[in-house]
């Protein structure tokens, strides 16, 4: 289509885009021109008052096509011209980015891998488009993977980048030119950023600049057939033992409506193994996997699907994700405000789970405290806790039924900022002084709690209801409170179980807050919330309104092998403590990267009191693979209170165990341990198919073209109409457009024939 | 907290002069059990009629009693639980000279007692309108994990019933058991016997008199609990989960002792208050304890 609009216009569409329309004759001449035009209008009115045996309608078509043609005539006497900015040849710079990840050695349908496409197109002597871009612009052309590099030639190229970050290539090539006049950065790419770095802060200073980025889109847009492990959700750390329900999310074209199976395993075992039907042809599809960890240390669990005939890239049907088993016990202060049964059973479910200790304080009589699983006589030896030191040592708080004017104003908040200040999970239990009817409505904790408090029921009896617990479709999708297999089974599990007695109605949730559990009765209008959580600053609340869990245990119904009970109770103390953060902790940005490859550590570092501490002296010992053992310090970020980071490159293949230990004078504040695996990446082999959505946006959002192997030779031309740098205004006449000569044509030919059909010659 | 049980216990002589009254249902208001109709068929129970004068009506005996009637519907407080049973030959078993059955001694009044002791000392919330009477074999019996028996020296359950309490029992549940001793023959052996029906390989043995179920609410020396009768002293055996002692315990015998003689009798001046006390404090202890573990 560009080669016809070129053929009758003279220029391609963008000359016209680019340029100012503008007539070149001179004054005298357009005075001249319009005499003329009334001359012409003379000659017209000569037709239709000429008496002949033509009618007027006739001699007003003629008419209308005589002056058509005269004023096709005075256009192109009038010499119309596009004015516009074109770039002075060899003056200008323009910056050839070229992809130099794995990815580009993919093969395409046609057989021919991407960097074909470079080497075709960019050596030097064999290339057309090469020679007319040097002719016009001194090249610069740079590698990128993660960020830029300039080269001198093809010979720097490895195409064995690990990751692609195209806004990083953009940054460094535009800092890299930022003191010459610079037409354009060419972008030779398939697209497949997997950096996630965003690419608007890339582009905002190129529009500042006004320099165009023309992309060049390599490969297909979708690679087929073939299935692609797209992600894993998967937490980076867990209690030893604890279950896991994870997301696979499953990509495909070409192999729609199979059933593929999932293999989940760990250095050792398989963990693992499920079928998942795969969607309609280019859908992905979410499989839920359900298995559990154990043995504590650094793990690395594999997801795979095995290679798919005829597939055509096998390297993405595997992900690996680093995970921390912990071995550490939580503990969990248990306050409960009146002896029932509930906390024996409680106390008995997680009995023999060895990272998870609640200590239990029981309220048994006025100002009278039951302790039990305590560490020493001295833990709680004055009841509830009341500074947040104490209080702090725990990682989870349970209250269990107790009235809020038990606690002082102090310890309310102090509740509150449990959640939301050291990150520690609370879980409220049912009970008849629990929630509204414990006097909880209006008090700090009651912002903290993920439900609407009602208006506490009065009388002597007050609220009470048996309701049948079932599962919220979020319940489904959530750990916490899987009794079993996914599957039709589940809803089966429910309800088997016995139903459970409410003292506290609740309706309604918080906004943000999730509902996992409802409680429904035939004597109440409306479903009660019976499990919901959501989170609370740095931290989690959960409400359980049920006050007698324990039925799902003894009651006749249940059977004595059956592990409802413990296994609800176990999931929810463990999801409980789930995510409570250290006093001092210690991630890396990245859980994989290949030797040589930038890793950035981050540290936060809190005091007891979880108040973020900027002066603290924080030391990062690094032990590689071999042993070899590196301290480095780690400084405050100062963008962040309490953050602080380094920077390393491991070299060796293998495990890192990185150890941060944070002082502040002679105090130790605390240490935290994080593991880093170094090996070859597939990264690249991960939604590789060409992004030309993205490549457009770059493009149109900078004012340069994007472009397809097919439709690159324009680019010198697009460049020298459409760059920035040192320009010179051009003129372009129009006059000569062949269209021009066509229509001109096909008017007095119109006329002729119109003559001739009517018998007017 | 001595102090306060003391004056818990006194209050309790006058405030249960007027006799007991069982738990009414909402919805049976002509269930109403006395105390006294434990004591003979041929006695007549006061109740109260439609029109709110006192009538006089038949009494049941305590084997043709109902209890399903007047048994206190789940309500997630903490129930009194006893246990009805059958000492075999037919009908339920009878001591004293036939007057009352042996599952039903110092019913009710020990249990009315001890639930207002529980209720005025403790922060348990009990259900103090009365007691439940359950038998073994009874699925409502799994509402209320922990339970009473007494006079098991005669106690002979069906095969159902054993299976029923060996369930109970490991899935959570908690027996007291009381008023039982040797004088009157090998008792322990017969109790013994039966709990190994219901709890294959688990045995019942003596218990530390350290162990926290002393001192979970007051601190008892259980050596120097005095019984109400008999030659021989206190004592006291357990049933563990697994035969160990550091794990949970499933059953708690008093042998050679009956606390709930004392909790009937302590608002009659029949005993020392400090007598008393002592079974009342080692009632709350059991409670609190099986509360907690």
């Amino acid at each position: 289509m560009n080669r016809i609009f070129e053929f009758l216009f003279k220029y391609r569409p963008l000359v016209f885009e680019q340029g100012d329309f503008t007539f070149a004759a001179p004054n005298s001449v357009r005075l001249w021109l319009v005499a003329a035009g009334l001359v012409g209008a003379a000659a017209v009115a000569s037709y239709t008052i000429a008496r002949g045996k033509s009618s007027v309608a006739e001699r007003g078509v003629m008419a209308g096509l005589r002056v058509a043609l005269l004023a096709v005539l005075v256009f192109c006497l009038m010499q119309p011209a596009l004015v516009l900015s074109t770039v002075v040849p060899q003056q200008n710079f323009v910056g050839v980015l070229i992809d130099d990840s794995r990815s580009m050695t993919l093969t395409d349908e046609d057989g021919v891998p991407r960097s074909d496409f470079v080497t075709q197109f960019f050596t030097p002597g064999e290339s057309e488009l090469l020679d007319e871009l040097s002719e016009r612009f001194v090249l610069r052309f740079f590698r990128f993977s993660d960020f830029a590099n300039r080269i001198d030639g093809l010979e720097g190229l490895t195409f064995d980048g690990t990751h692609t970050n195209l806004a990083g290539a953009l940054t460094s090539a535009r800092q890299e030119l930022a003191g010459v006049p610079l037409s354009g950065l060419v972008l030779v790419t398939d697209g497949a950023d997997n950096d996630n770095e965003p690419l608007t802060e890339a582009l905002v200073p190129l529009q500042a600049a006004g320099v165009p980025v023309f992309t060049v889109g390599l490969g297909e847009d979708a690679i087929s057939p073939d299935i692609e492990i797209g992600r894993v959700e998967m937490p980076r750390a867990v209690l030893e033992g604890s279950s896991l329900l994870v997301d696979v999310v499953v990509t495909q074209t070409g192999f729609g409506r199979t059933t593929v199976p999932i293999i989940v395993e760990d250095e050792t075992k398989i963990l693992a193994e499920e079928m998942v039907e795969l969607g309609a042809d280019g859908e992905p599809v979410v499989a839920r996997i359900h298995f559990e960890l154990d043995n504590a240390g650094p793990r690395r669990v594999r997801f795979r699907i095995p290679a798919q005939p005829g597939e055509r890239v096998v390297r993405n049907n595997a992900r690996e994700v680093q995970i921390e088993v912990r071995g550490e016990t939580e503990k969990i202060l248990y306050f409960e405000g009146e002896p029932r049964h509930e906390v024996a059973f409680i106390r008995r479910a997680v009995d023999d789970d060895d990272n998870i200790q609640v200590v239990l304080l029981e309220r048994t009589a006025e100002s009278k405290f039951y302790r039990l699983g305590v560490d020493d006589g001295a833990e709680l030896e004055f009841g509830f806790p009341s500074s947040r030191e104490e209080l702090y040592r725990y990682r989870g708080l349970i209250l269990g039924s107790v009235e809020a004017s038990f606690f002082t104003h102090d310890q309310l908040q102090m509740i509150a900022d449990f959640v939301s200040e050291r990150g520690g999970g609370l879980l409220m239990l049912g009970g008849r002084s629990a929630f509204a009817e414990g006097g909880w409505a209006g008090t700090p904790v009651e912002e903290v709690m993920p439900v609407i408090m009602q208006e506490r029921v009065g009388g002597p009896q007050g609220f009470f209801a048996e309701v049948k617990v079932r599962p919220t479709l979020a319940g489904l999708a959530h750990a916490a409170v899987q009794l079993a297999e996914e599957g039709p089974g589940v809803a089966a599990r429910w309800d088997s179980l016995p139903p459970l007695t409410i003292m506290n109605p609740i309706v309604e949730l918080r906004p943000g807050a999730t509902s996992l559990l409802v409680g429904t009765s035939d004597a109440l209008p409306t479903s009660q919330v019976v499990l919901a959580f959501q989170r609370y600053g740095r931290g989690k609340s959960i409400a359980l309104t049920v006050q007698d869990t324990w039925l799902w245990q003894m009651h006749a119904d249940v059977a004595l092998e059956d592990q409802s009970h413990e296994t609800f109770w176990k999931q929810l103390t463990r999801w409980l403590v789930d995510g409570v953060p250290q006093g001092v902790a210690v991630v890396t940005d990245q859980e994989q990267v290949e030797p040589g490859e930038r890793v950035r550590l981050v540290a936060s570092v809190g005091d007891s009191t979880y108040i973020e501490v900027n002066d603290a002296s924080v030391t990062a010992r690094i032990t590689s693979p071999s042993g070899v053992v590196e301290e480095v310090p780690v400084d405050w970020t100062v963008d962040r209170d309490g953050e602080y980071a380094v920077q390393f490159r491991p070299t060796e293949q293998g495990e890192y165990e990185v150890d941060v230990t944070a002082m502040r004078g002679e105090e130790t504040l605390g240490s935290a341990t994080t593991y880093l695996y170094t090996t070859e990446s597939n990264e690249e082999f991960f939604g590789a198919g060409r992004h030309a959505q993205a490549l457009r946006r770059i493009a149109e959002e900078t004012g340069g073209q994007y472009y397809t192997p097919e439709t690159i030779e324009t680019l010198p031309e697009d460049i020298t109409v459409t760059g920035a740098g040192v320009t010179l205004v051009e003129e372009m006449d129009l006059w000569d457009m062949p269209i021009l000569f066509l229509l001109m044509l096909l008017l007095m030919g119109g006329e002729w024939a119109f003559r001739r059909v009517r018998g007017l010659v | 907290m001595n102090a306060r049980l003391l004056r818990a216990t006194t209050l309790l002589v006058g405030t249960l002069a007027a006799g007991y009254v069982g738990y009414t249902r909402p919805d049976a208001a002509s269930t109403t059990l006395d105390a006294g109709m434990i004591l003979g068929a041929s006695e007549a129970v006061a109740t109260a009629g439609p029109s709110g004068a006192r009538v006089v009506a038949p009494r049941p005996s305590a084997a043709q009693q109902s209890y399903a009637d007047i048994n206190a519907p789940y309500d997630a407080k903490y129930h009194f639980v006893r246990i009805r049973y059958d000492v075999g030959g037919g009908g339920f078993g009878r001591r004293r000279g036939g007057r009352e059955p042996a599952w039903a001694h110092d019913y009710p009044r020990a249990e009315h007692n001890f639930l207002k002791i529980i209720d005025e000392t403790t922060y348990v919330v009990p259900q103090t309108e009365g007691s439940n009477v359950l038998t073994l074999d009874d699925p409502e019996l799994f509402k209320y994990p922990i339970a009473y028996i007494v006079e098991v020296g005669s106690w002979n359950p069906t095969d159902e019933e054993v299976a029923s309490l060996g369930e109970y029992l490991l899935k959570g549940g908690f027996l007291i058991v009381d008023d039982t001793r040797n004088e009157r023959g090998n008792e322990w052996a017969n109790f013994a016997y039966h709990m190994e029906r219901a709890l294959p390989g688990l045995a019942l043995v003596p218990l530390d008199h350290g162990h926290d179920i002393f001192d979970s609410f007051f601190e008892v020396n259980p050596a120097a609990v005095i019984p109400p009768y008999g030659r021989y002293p206190a004592e006291y055996f357990a049933i563990f989960e697994d035969n160990d002692p550091d794990k949970r315990m499933l059953v708690l015998f008093n042998f050679n002792n009956d606390i709930a003689e004392y909790w009937e009798y302590s608002d009659m001046g029949y005993f020392p208050i400090e007598l008393s006390n002592e079974a009342y404090k080692l009632g709350v202890n059991y409670i609190v304890y099986a509360l907690t573990h």
